[in-house]
């Protein structure tokens, strides 16, 4: 919670400014009486806090001995006499003996109350205007007390709050930075791989070459959890694309050919539909990532010798194209439906578990970058489709230079 | 491949990843040599200058920056084309344009090309090429 109520905000400003006001105690502040909405716009309003008006009280005798007298004073000056004129309005037959021989005057009571044969009435009144007062006092010194607690909670709490907000970004920055050295180093291995791979001499050792396409093939899938991550990040933080032409038979090609994908589990085919689908703008890294993140889920998600076809088809709707990734493994139920595309959202129901949930988050984000729409079509048992849109003409987030 | 004469300067101050570019660059036929600093490279290319230089930005000693405004105020190396090869453009959106900020400074040549890392071989391989086949037919002309 960033904002925070606006009392609540008012509160810990009010706060931080007494705490730094010298020799002030806060709490003699409010339980003198300043209602906590007074402090709280006079120190919005820019003023200094120093110079609003507050009555201070050297002991709490001192203090009781105020709210006594102020209350005596009341009851024996103000109640006594109301008192007075009520008893007679209730009783008319009180009134000769208040020297009221009129009818209805409201001066006689009230300078009735006021005879000396009538202290002994205002005493009691008086005090008990006073036992009130005190306890009136009392409570309310424990309420400022109280307040006083809470503003210095609620500022403990906006402190946390930001030391939290602070680490959360050096956390983000000091991810981010790791993650790219990763990827970094990972390209390094990868490379190398490549590299020997490419040796002549290799050919003839089988073992060497299949340890060596390992060493690779794990590289790359590394490399593109790694992407995921960082471009989930990026694109959160802001949705620019590195837009080129290129026609979706290119895109799906390249995705099914992708090392990353985990060849051993079933199969990658690419459909015909999409030979009919016009060139697209796009990010082609970001699109080919997510057609190769829905084609290795698929696989993932399902038994051994699965077939998953990916495909583009132009829609019902002009001006985008639908691409497809549909396999007949055994489908989503509508519970895990719902949670699909939520970061690490998996849906635990494998059996063997291996994905972070981080891949189809990713996929939403990068399409959404691009304007589309993207979901999911299945029932359980039956298989799954996931369908993404690419408008044609690039909208949504503005492209930037390669 | 093509065994060409030509000399190209891979400067990083990741030794693995200057080994990697240097066998691939090698095995195409390029004669490679290597610097782990500006320092070094600017040594490097004032004894012998290089037909193309590969540059990393993030560098102890002397960053790639300053190397590259130092190599490029002297007109005797201005020609040599340059490929900037980093991963900082990437690292997040506003590293890129202010990767290429740092070169706009001055009124000097930009870059002749830039490679985000990781960079793959034949992405590399064609780059180089492209760039050192621009200075031949300029120097032919």
């Amino acid at each position: 919670m960033r904002e925070g109520d606006a009392p609540t905000s008012l509160l810990v400003e009010y706060l931080a400014a007494v705490r730094h006001a010298p020799g002030h105690e806060s709490a003699a502040w409010v339980a003198a009486g300043a209602p906590v909405a007074a402090i709280a716009r006079h120190a919005s309003a820019g003023g200094d806090l120093a110079a609003m008006p507050r009555r201070r009280w050297p002991t709490r005798g001192l203090r009781a001995l105020w709210y006594g007298a102020v209350g005596f004073l009341f009851g024996f000056v103000v109640l006594h006499p109301i008192a007075m004129v009520i008893f007679r309005w209730l009783d008319p037959r009180l009134a000769p003996t208040m020297g009221d021989h009129g009818a209805g005057s409201l001066l006689s009571p009230i300078l009735h109350a006021f005879r000396p044969e009538m202290t002994a009435m205002g005493l009691v009144f008086g005090l008990f205007s006073a036992a009130i007062a005190l306890i009136e006092g009392h409570y309310r010194g424990r309420l400022a007390l109280q307040r006083d607690q809470l503003v210095q909670q609620a500022a403990l709490l906006r402190e946390k709050n930001e030391q939290l907000m602070r680490l959360e970004q050096a956390n983000r920055r000091h991810t981010r930075f790791m993650v790219h050295d990763f990827k970094g180093h990972l390209a390094v291995i990868g490379g190398f791989a490549e590299v020997l791979l490419r040796k002549k001499t290799l050919t003839q050792e089988p073992a060497e070459v299949e340890a060596l396409t390992r060493i690779q093939r794990q590289t790359q899938r590394m490399a593109g959890a790694v992407m995921d991550l960082l471009e989930v990040a990026r694109l959160e933080r802001s949705p620019a694309l590195r837009r080129e032409q290129t026609s979706p038979r290119t895109l799906l090609e390249t995705a099914a050919a992708d090392v990353a994908l985990p060849a051993h589990l079933g199969k990658v085919e690419v459909g015909s539909l999409h030979l009919d689908c016009p060139v697209v703008t796009v990010d082609t890294r970001l699109i080919e990532r997510v057609l190769v993140n829905l084609g290795s889920n698929a696989l993932k998600h399902n038994r051994r010798g699965t077939r998953v076809v990916l495909d583009a088809h132009p829609t019902p709707e002009p001006g985008e194209i639908a691409f497809t990734c549909t396999d007949n493994g055994r489908g989503l139920s509508n519970v895990a439906l719902a949670t699909l595309f939520e970061k690490f959202g998996t849906t635990h129901s494998t059996e063997h578990e291996d994905s972070t949930g981080l891949g189809l988050a990713f996929c939403k984000k990068a399409v959404e970058a691009h304007g589309g729409r993207i979901w999911c079509e299945s029932s359980e048992g039956q298989g799954a489709r996931f369908i993404f849109t690419i408008p044609l003409e690039p909208k949504g987030a503005s492209n930037v230079d390669n | 491949m093509s065994t060409t004469n030509q000399r190209i300067l891979v400067v990083d101050d990741e030794p693995d990843f200057v080994a990697y570019l240097k066998t691939i660059l090698e095995e195409d036929g390029f004669r490679v040599t290597v610097a782990f600093d500006g320092e070094e490279a600017l040594s490097c290319v004032r004894e012998l200058p290089p037909d193309l230089v590969t540059l990393d930005i993030d560098m102890p000693r002397k960053t790639g920056v300053l190397f590259y405004r130092q190599m490029k105020s002297e007109p005797r190396l201005r020609a040599i084309p340059v490929i900037v090869v980093t991963g900082l453009r990437q690292a997040n959106e506003y590293a890129g344009p202010f990767v290429e900020r740092f070169f706009e400074v001055g009124r000097l040549p930009l870059p002749e090309a830039y490679l985000d890392k990781p960079v793959g071989r034949d992405e590399l391989l064609s780059v180089v090429r492209e760039k050192l086949a621009v200075t031949e037919a300029a120097a032919a002309s």
